[in-house]
């Protein structure tokens, strides 16, 4: 067989992840959940009145952290409620949206740790990287990256393990990417190239739909046509990081058992990787 | 059938795929004889429920086993455990190529979890003066 291209590869992987969601529609409720979930932690730290009383300055590097470390669990708990119903979609069974969260809610401790310690390492890296020049940031950049690699398995690792201990979730994040594929990774690809090429073509998209707005439309034309702009970029961004995330249930399970799942080829899973040129 | 799934989990992050896990668990049931021959092997869709793992995981287990002349598969009525005689049409070559390929899951293994090799040959040492 022909060894196929970075975009072609992307692309059969991408469509892979698009049967398993097509199949199994129920899915899209999770990131929708989870997008509720963002605007109504927005509106409880943002809205009216969180700072009518004292100086914002004093309040706001606390708050930026609580938000933050609330949108982490409440991201991470969606993610292991949708990836376990993916791993069993992969298996040909029907999905469940109460049975993900019921497994969630069992696996809280988990969640809750992971969440803590994903956050403040996130936190760490952004706030560490402020305060360095040029090398500094460099290599806070990197290290970053090689934070991203090798946690890249952990919410599936959550599914598969009993342990709520952070180090060790991630430690078998980082030791079944390894075993697979050596030490010269140097990122994370996933389905990236079709994500780009989807955005690239959503762009042309909105400067076409600009072209059309007329002056003699008055401003209630552009409102529709911002509000169009907007919701189209939320679907699609669902939709992709959906993708990836079925993508990436599917690699971990290639990783661990050996077998990439139907309707993954097993021969394209290595292209989802960035991989050092020797 | 039900002896052979109890007790039995798989480990995802020992470094061994989960396939090959079940190809030497059945492997080694069928040696020591606790898969008799002629006997049952559970469903792909039973072990795949049992052990929590991908079907596709299971099905490719089955198949490599069978290509070893460890099982046959009929269509329609599942997997069994391949007679003696149909396992001894090894050649002594492939026999060796064999327990080279065990004795390198087995360090794999033993690796994984900090056993060191020495240690392994001391233990069968020790059983084979038992034996």
């Amino acid at each position: 067989m022909p060894e196929k291209g970075a975009l072609a590869r992307s692309w059969s992987l991408m469509e892979a992840s698009w049967e398993i969601l097509l199949k199994n529609k129920i899915l899209m409720i999770y990131p929708l959940v989870s997008l509720a979930f963002t605007a109504a932690i927005a509106s409880f730290f943002f809205g009216p009145g969180v700072w009518a009383e004292e100086d914002p300055a004093l309040h706001s590097q606390p708050l930026m952290i609580a938000f933050y470390l609330v949108m982490m669990f409440g991201f991470t708990f969606t993610s292991v409620a949708f990836c376990h119903e993916v791993m069993i979609a992969f298996s040909g069974e029907a999905v469940s949206v109460r049975r993900g969260f019921a497994f969630a809610r069992r696996r809280i401790k988990a969640i809750l740790l992971w969440s803590l310690f994903a956050g403040l390492v996130g936190l760490l890296i952004r706030n560490l990287e402020q305060r360095f020049g040029i090398v500094g940031k460099i290599v806070l950049r990197l290290t970053g990256v090689v934070w991203s690699v090798a946690s890249v398995f952990a919410i599936q690792v959550m599914i598969r393990e009993e342990s709520a201990n952070p180090l060790e979730l991630l430690r078998k994040s980082s030791t079944t990417l390894r075993r697979n594929w050596k030490d010269n990774l140097v990122g994370y690809v996933g389905i990236g190239v079709v994500s780009a090429v989807i955005v690239g073509a959503f762009l042309v998209a909105v400067f076409v739909g600009i072209s059309f707005v007329k002056p003699e439309m008055g401003p209630r034309g552009g409102i529709a046509l911002n509000v169009t702009i907007g919701l189209l970029f939320l679907v699609a961004m669902v939709l992709a990081s959906s993708l990836d995330s079925i993508f990436r249930c599917a690699l971990y399970i290639y990783a661990s058992e050996g077998v990439a799942p139907a309707p993954y080829d097993s021969n394209l899973m290595d292209g989802a990787w960035k991989v050092k040129k020797s | 059938m039900d002896a052979l799934i109890k007790d039995w989990t798989v480990e995802f992050h020992s470094g061994i795929p989960v396939y090959r896990q079940i190809m030497n668990h059945v492997a080694e049931a069928i040696a020591r004889g606790a898969l008799a021959e002629g006997a049952q092997l559970p469903t792909i869709r039973m072990l795949h429920q049992a052990l929590k793992v991908n079907p596709n995981t299971v099905a490719k287990a089955y198949r490599e086993l069978e290509h070893m002349g460890l099982i046959s598969s009929q269509r329609g009525s599942g997997s069994f455990v391949a007679p003696a005689q149909e396992r001894a049409v090894l050649s002594t070559k492939e026999k060796k190529a064999r327990i080279n390929a065990l004795f390198a899951r087995m360090t794999a293994e033993a690796k994984a979890y900090g056993i060191q090799v020495e240690e392994i040959v001391t233990h069968i040492s020790r059983r084979k003066s038992h034996a």
